[in-house]
């Protein structure tokens, strides 16, 4: 027994916790608290190998940078221990409210599982299930290493986007030093917590704590023995003033409690950053992440009461109310924005911006979806219908963040509603939501509607909705039809289709004999240049990317003489896809996707997409999408004359196609409703001679969270440690084309001034001392994209992709409180860090710097 | 049941419920699969029916078909079609490519040459008068023993290369007729010389190289007819004359070097390239020209990295080419980069301009460090830096460690560095080439800071740290 039976022992406990920030040297300060206890165990029972051990807590301190405060709250109430086989089993402490000394108790008996024999790989203690290995180098010196505990990683939210989520690494060992008749000396155990935000590896924390255990003597006091006889019947005889507790710690809500702020309060506070002028900065986005914990606790009640006061930031509130998730803030936006058929068209614009920022949830309360759901079966909400649109959108997204189970009802009727849609007047609008829910089980009735539906639009929006699938829902069967849509096995199918297929093969990794094909496809007849051109610049793209797919390119390239020439190689398109970094370590790892497919001369479709890297895992934070339609006939530079005139032209394409452009924006994977600039060739006109879409038009504005991370540890000390980080990103997106048929050319100027911000919070510790960091970022990434279209005599197209200055601000503050005693201290070490990265105009190809040079010959 | 099977213009129309009884019924049959929008395939249509036609009227166990792929999808599919048209060739119901041309004559001629002997028999000089005049390129292998070693070596070269039309005879008449030796091979066809003599050892690889170089006029025009036998052949060096037909300049520049070309057919191609047909204008791009350098030549190596060079004189007389040909053989030729031409008074001003032909002598001097900005003209972030950019090199224009300088990337290009945006900043620094990236503000503070730690600065900002205690006050004693 570590503890003699009959005896009373005398120990020394002393835990140490530090408290590091990750990327910062050894001379920086440190913050750190020592606690400091005597503990005097007596064995007032035993029998066989079980045993029951009376421990008394006394002289108590904490310490921190030299300061020494005694602890006197602690009651000098003794709390016991009960081994079952030589193991702890049971705590039994008094009815306390201290969930702190309660988990101490807890610690300090996990410290007694130890076993020599080495038979399991698994013990239950304060860190709960840990999966544990023994190193018995002698009968009298013995190591543990524990890992896996499953309290080190108690999830309160999380970002299911591995590239905003929060990365953890523990790590403990316990050495044991024993007597030679086998009592405890010594026990230590050192552990380490690693928590990094998975974006950015260098901005976070690094937790030590050490628990030691020093036997000092052999106690002097007769132990009276419990004179019954069994454990069972000894515990039994306590329970009029103890209860029994089992050894797996609960967490300390004390560690987490928000201090006398109420959102009035903050919001107050945050009143000039929320204007909304301020969409996109990046005070804007930190005012957001500071009030999101508050308003997580606020009632109907009290946000209704903050609707009617605050009129003037309302776009803003009804941003924060959809980041909230709560069924309160549900309540009370729609409680105050949505009258049924009385709706004003302010309100429903509010309404809208709401479901936006709702639906880029993490963990939205069930009810909210049930209740939007049932709201589309409502009579007065068909009366609205962009309000309609949107909440389809949002209740397909709502649905995937839930993450139901297969079976559930909820998710079967969200499907089948979906479902039936694809047979409506308007299946776009249910295939971009069936892009939002990713149901596995949706594809097959999406890849029908990619290969049969009548209208070339309906193919494109089936297929991107298919893009934005995991690869893993895809089988072989699939594959085959993505091919069969980008040879056009079955029929004709419209440009982009085929190149939303190719992007989806080339996603599921294509063997070499695929690869092949795709070669041997640019040397075919196939009269579209512009998909030859886009093939060539993606395989080019993902060489750049992928040493092992670079030389299998190369490689294949080699064997095809008919390819691998300039006849095949010197495309004439004018579509472009290239990928840039936008940002690096010490800042972000930030790219730029960028797509712009050219048809007939004119930019038909293009993307901007964000991508956000973390390792090898990327989350799209935000793409933009241009598109248009039926303009061919107004540039009027037909690809039939590919330069052999004896060849005649392939039939034109869906001649009637509607001259239509648009925008379409995804947040975080999440497409909302596209904006029409104009659709049909009379309000193209109107624009054109009216000039009115010359003027910038907000596209898109809006604060929506990004990292949203809440996660609690139990170190073996009972300490408890609460790790919070949420992020948020303010955009606000303009743009405006101009369109002169006079001077034969057009404009497109897209804006996008972003502000984000992460704010990250730590606290670690226990009722009487705890270490607090609390660590802000904030970045202003920028881009403007301006497209300028010469016609006059042949094409030119000019893009210019431009990233002004930024600044990447970075604060820390950490500190140490010593609470709960007289003369309570604090100390604080703040630091700040800031990185500038110049501007830039991002190379795009050499076709486009020529063309370039010859728009801009005269500037 | 067996579905019926319908002929339109000769031409015999296949369907799902056909297609297997079709192929089966039929020992050799040429598949077109088409769609209706497509206009290949009408251009392809009129010939693929004649074809069907004049093999109907010669009584040919050889069928054409057609199956419209937009229909029969499943069919497509099944033989995975990526394009239109499409021809595959079923021998016994088993499909091989078509690789033949789309004229009715290279069809016929095509289906033929699967189906029978690889090279014709030629018994009479009448046979081969006839062959002559129906193959407009054919050859001829003249063997007094058909069962030689050298006549089987023909054999074989004649079942691989499907594009060519052969002809053997042992007969005596013949050889006399078009004087060949035994054991000769000729070529005959209706271009320059009309006639080529195989000369050398008879093998294989000989045979192949000298139908493939034999067959093409000395300077081929690329068109879309020649591409397939321009880049068909094993000769990778082609020396293109980027030309205007309307101009005159085949004429003036290119037919004076027919003896030239004639003397290095067997390692480099001539093609001429016009400067008329406006698909051409994306070759001219990819060997970084416009249309108004014609005429001009270019040699290209289609390999792994199609490396191109350019001569460095316009000069386009036959010496001045040869010198250039004779120069890329012998591996002395520099591969050619986009480059502007070096303007006179590059280095007259402080800031030094690069261009792609003085980059490396500048920028990899050992004996200097050189700050390159790397920009394009219409770039909004470098005009901005422009004049900062002066004054820098206004200040170090008389330290001789020191070059500031800088590059268009629009118009010059490099081997080694690749430029993703503008401006970029790269520092060559003396003695070991070593290349630091300018990451900096671009301030002139920066830059001098930059350049007086020889390119080692930290980029990244000092970190403050402030510490604050807060500790209530000690009790006064009562």
């Amino acid at each position: 027994a570590l503890i003699a039976p009959n005896s009373q022992q005398i120990f020394k406990l002393q835990n140490q916790v530090i408290l590091q920030e990750l990327g910062r040297d050894s001379s920086s300060a440190e913050t750190s608290y020592t606690f400091e206890t005597d503990l005097k165990i007596n064995s007032v029972w035993s029998g066989d190998e079980d045993q029951l051990l009376e421990v008394f807590i006394s002289g108590s301190k904490v310490d921190a940078s030299g300061k020494a405060r005694s602890i006197t709250r602690i009651p000098d109430r003794p709390f016991y221990i009960s081994l079952v086989r030589g193991q702890p089993d049971k705590v039994i402490a008094h009815t306390s409210k201290d969930q702190s000394l309660l988990n101490l108790e807890r610690g300090i008996a996990s410290l007694l599982q130890l076993r020599l024999d080495a038979s399991q790989e698994e013990e239950l203690d304060v860190s709960g299930l840990c999966r544990v290995s023994y190193n018995v180098k002698s009968s009298t010196k013995v190591e543990k290493t524990k890992r896996d505990c499953s309290l080190w990683d108690l999830r309160v939210n999380y970002n299911p986007e591995e590239a905003l989520g929060v990365t953890q690494q523990a790590q403990e060992t316990v050495f044991y030093e024993l007597s030679s008749e086998g009592t405890l000396l010594h026990a230590e155990s050192q552990e380490n917590h690693r928590l990094n935000l998975a974006a950015k590896p260098d901005v976070g924390s690094f937790v030590k704590s050490s628990l030691i255990l020093q036997h000092v003597s052999q106690g002097s006091e007769e132990v009276k023995q419990l004179q019954l006889g069994s454990l069972d019947k000894a515990i039994q005889s306590l329970l009029e003033w103890y209860r029994v507790f089992e050894l797996e710690s609960d967490v300390d809500g004390m560690i987490s409690a928000i201090k006398e702020q109420t959102l009035e309060d903050q919001l107050k506070a945050s009143l000039t950053e929320l204007q909304s002028a301020d969409v996109g900065k990046s005070s804007l986005a930190l005012a957001y992440v500071k009030l999101i914990p508050l308003a997580r606790i606020t009632r109907q009640e009290q946000f209704e009461d903050l609707l009617t006061e605050h009129a003037e930031v309302l776009p803003q509130l009804v941003d924060l109310l959809g980041a909230v998730q709560t069924f309160d803030a549900h309540n009370a936006t729609f409680g105050f924005l949505y009258k049924e058929s009385e709706t004003t068209s302010e309100q429903l614009d509010l309404l809208e911006k709401y479901l936006q920022s709702l639906a880029v949830a993490t963990h939205p309360d069930r009810k909210i979806v049930e209740h939007l759901f049932g709201l589309l079966e409502q009579e007065s909400i068909k009366k609205h219908l962009k309000l309609r649109e949107s909440v389809i959108q949002t209740v397909a997204t709502l649905t995937r963040q839930s993450g139901l189970d297969v079976e559930d009802p909820l998710l079967k009727e969200v499907r089948s509603y979906l479902l039936q849609g694809l047979t409506s007047k308007e299946p776009t609008l249910y295939i971009r939501a069936l892009q939002n829910l990713q149901d596995p089980a949706t594809i097959e009735a999406l890849l029908e509607h990619a290969q049969t539906g009548e209208a070339p639009n309906l193919s494109v929006a089936a297929l991107q909705a298919l893009k934005a699938f995991p690869l893993g829902s895809f089988n072989s069967s699939h594959r085959l039809q993505f091919e069969s849509i980008f040879y056009q096995r079955k029929r004709r199918f419209d440009s982009s289709a085929r190149t939303l297929a190719l992007d989806i093969i080339l996603s599921l990794r294509p063997t070499q004999e695929q690869l092949g094909n795709f070669l041997d496809y640019l040397a075919s007849n196939d009269r579209q240049f512009e998909i030859k051109t886009y093939v060539l610049q993606k395989l080019r793209m993902l060489a750049e990317k992928c040493p092992r797919f670079r030389a299998l390119f190369k490689s294949e390239l080699v064997k095809r003489r008919h390819v691998n020439n300039y006849n095949v190689l010197g495309q004439k398109g004018l579509t472009t896809v290239l990928t840039r970094q936008l940002s690096q370590a010490p800042a972000f790892n930030e790219t730029l996707l960028s797509t712009q497919e050219v048809y007939q001369g004119i930019l038909k479709r293009g993307s901007v997409e964000f991508l956000l890297h973390a390792g090898r895992s990327q989350a799209s934070s935000f793409k933009l999408g241009i598109y248009t339609a039926g303009l061919g006939s107004l540039v009027g530079d037909g690809d039939s004359g590919d330069g052999n005139d004896a060849i005649p032209a392939d039939d034109e394409f869906s001649e009637d196609e509607a001259v239509t452009a648009g925008m379409e924006i995804s947040v975080q994977g999440a497409q909302l409703r596209p904006l029409v600039f104009f659709s049909g060739q009379t309000e193209l006109m109107g624009h054109v001679w009216g000039g009115s879409a010359s003027d910038s038009t907000p596209a898109y504005q809006a604060t929506t969270l990004s990292q949203d991370n809440e996660h609690y540890i139990i170190l073996t000390s009972g300490a408890t440690l609460h790790w919070r980080v949420l992020g948020a990103r303010s955009v606000d997106l303009n743009g405006k084309v101009g369109f002169s048929l006079w001077n034969r050319n057009a404009q497109t100027e897209i804006q996008q001034n972003t502000g984000s911000a992460v704010l990250g919070h730590l606290a670690v510790g226990f009722t009487y001392a705890k270490l607090v960091q609390d660590f802000s970022i904030t970045h202003e990434p920028k881009l403007s994209l301006n497209a300028d279209l010469d016609f006059y005599s042949g094409i030119k197209l000019c893009m210019q992709l431009q990233r002004p200055e930024q600044l990447l601000k970075q604060t820390n503050v950490r500190s140490v409180f010593l609470q709960s005693v007289d003369r309570p201290y604090a100390k604080h070490v703040r630091s700040t860090l800031s990185h500038k990265t110049a501007g830039c105009t991002f190379a795009l190809n050499q076709k486009n710097n020529e063309m370039c040079n010859l728009i801009f010959r005269d500037l | 049941a067996e579905a019926e099977v319908k002929v339109e213009e000769g031409v015999l129309v296949a369907t799902v419920d056909n297609f297997k009884q079709l192929i089966a019924d039929n020992e050799f049959v040429l598949v077109e699969f088409y769609a209706p929008w497509c206009g290949h395939c009408k251009a392809l249509a009129p010939e693929y029916a004649k074809a069907a036609q004049q093999l109907a009227e010669k009584e040919s166990p050889i069928k054409l078909a057609k199956v419209d792929a937009t229909v029969e999808g499943e069919l497509a599919e099944q033989y995975a079609v990526r394009g239109y048209p499409t021809l595959k060739f079923f021998r016994s119901g088993s499909p091989v490519e078509y690789s033949g041309g789309r004229q009715a004559a290279d069809i016929i001629a095509w289906v033929t040459k699967k189906t029978g002997p690889p090279a014709k028999d030629l018994t009479s000089v009448a046979d081969a008068e006839q062959f002559l005049k129906d193959n407009e390129i054919a050859i001829i292998g003249f063997f007094k023993d058909l069962e030689s070693e050298e006549a089987k070596t023909f054999t074989k070269v004649a079942n691989a290369l499907d594009s060519f039309v052969f002809g053997v005879s042992s007969n005596a008449d013949v050889i006399a007729k078009y004087e060949a030796k035994d054991n000769g091979v000729v070529l005959f066809k209706p271009f320059d010389d009309k006639k080529s003599v195989f000369e050398g050892e008879l093998n294989e690889e000989n045979l192949k190289k000298f139908a493939q170089v034999q067959s093409l006029p000395l300077i081929v025009d690329f068109n879309h007819e020649s591409a397939s036998k321009i880049f068909g052949g094993s000769i990778k060096s082609h020396l293109l004359f980027f030309v205007s037909r309307e101009g005159g300049h085949i004429e003036k520049y290119v037919d004076p070097l027919k003896e030239i070309a004639k003397k290095y057919r067997d390692d480099i191609l001539f093609v001429t390239i016009s400067s008329d047909e406006e698909d051409h204008t994306r070759i001219f791009e990819f060997f970084g020209m416009n249309k108004e350098e014609v005429p001009t030549i270019r040699l290209i190596k289609l390999e792994e990295d199609m490396a191109k060079y350019k001569p460095e004189s316009d000069d386009l007389s036959a010496e001045t080419i040869e010198a250039f040909l004779k120069k890329f053989l012998d591996g002395k030729l520099k591969q050619h980069l986009l480059s502007q031409e070096l303007p006179e008074d590059w280095d007259k001003n402080p800031v030094k301009v690069l261009v792609s032909s003085n980059f490396e002598s500048v920028a990899l001097d050992k004996s200097k460090s050189v700050l390159v900005e790397f920009y394009a003209p219409w770039c909004g972030h470098c005009k901005q830096l422009a004049p900062i950019y002066d004054q820098l090199a206004e200040k170090y224009k008389d330290n001789e460690d020191i070059v500031i300088a800088k590059m268009d990337s629009t118009a010059n290009e490099l081997e080694s560095i690749k430029i993703s945006s503008f401006p970029t900043i790269k520092y060559f620094r003396k003695e070991d080439n070593k290349v630091i990236d300018f990451n900096l503000d671009r301030t002139l503070d920066d830059f001098v800071k930059f350049l007086d730690a020889n390119g080692e600065v930290a980029d990244s900002e000092p970190v403050e740290e402030t510490e604050e205690e807060e500790e209530a006050p000690k009790k006064d004693e009562l």
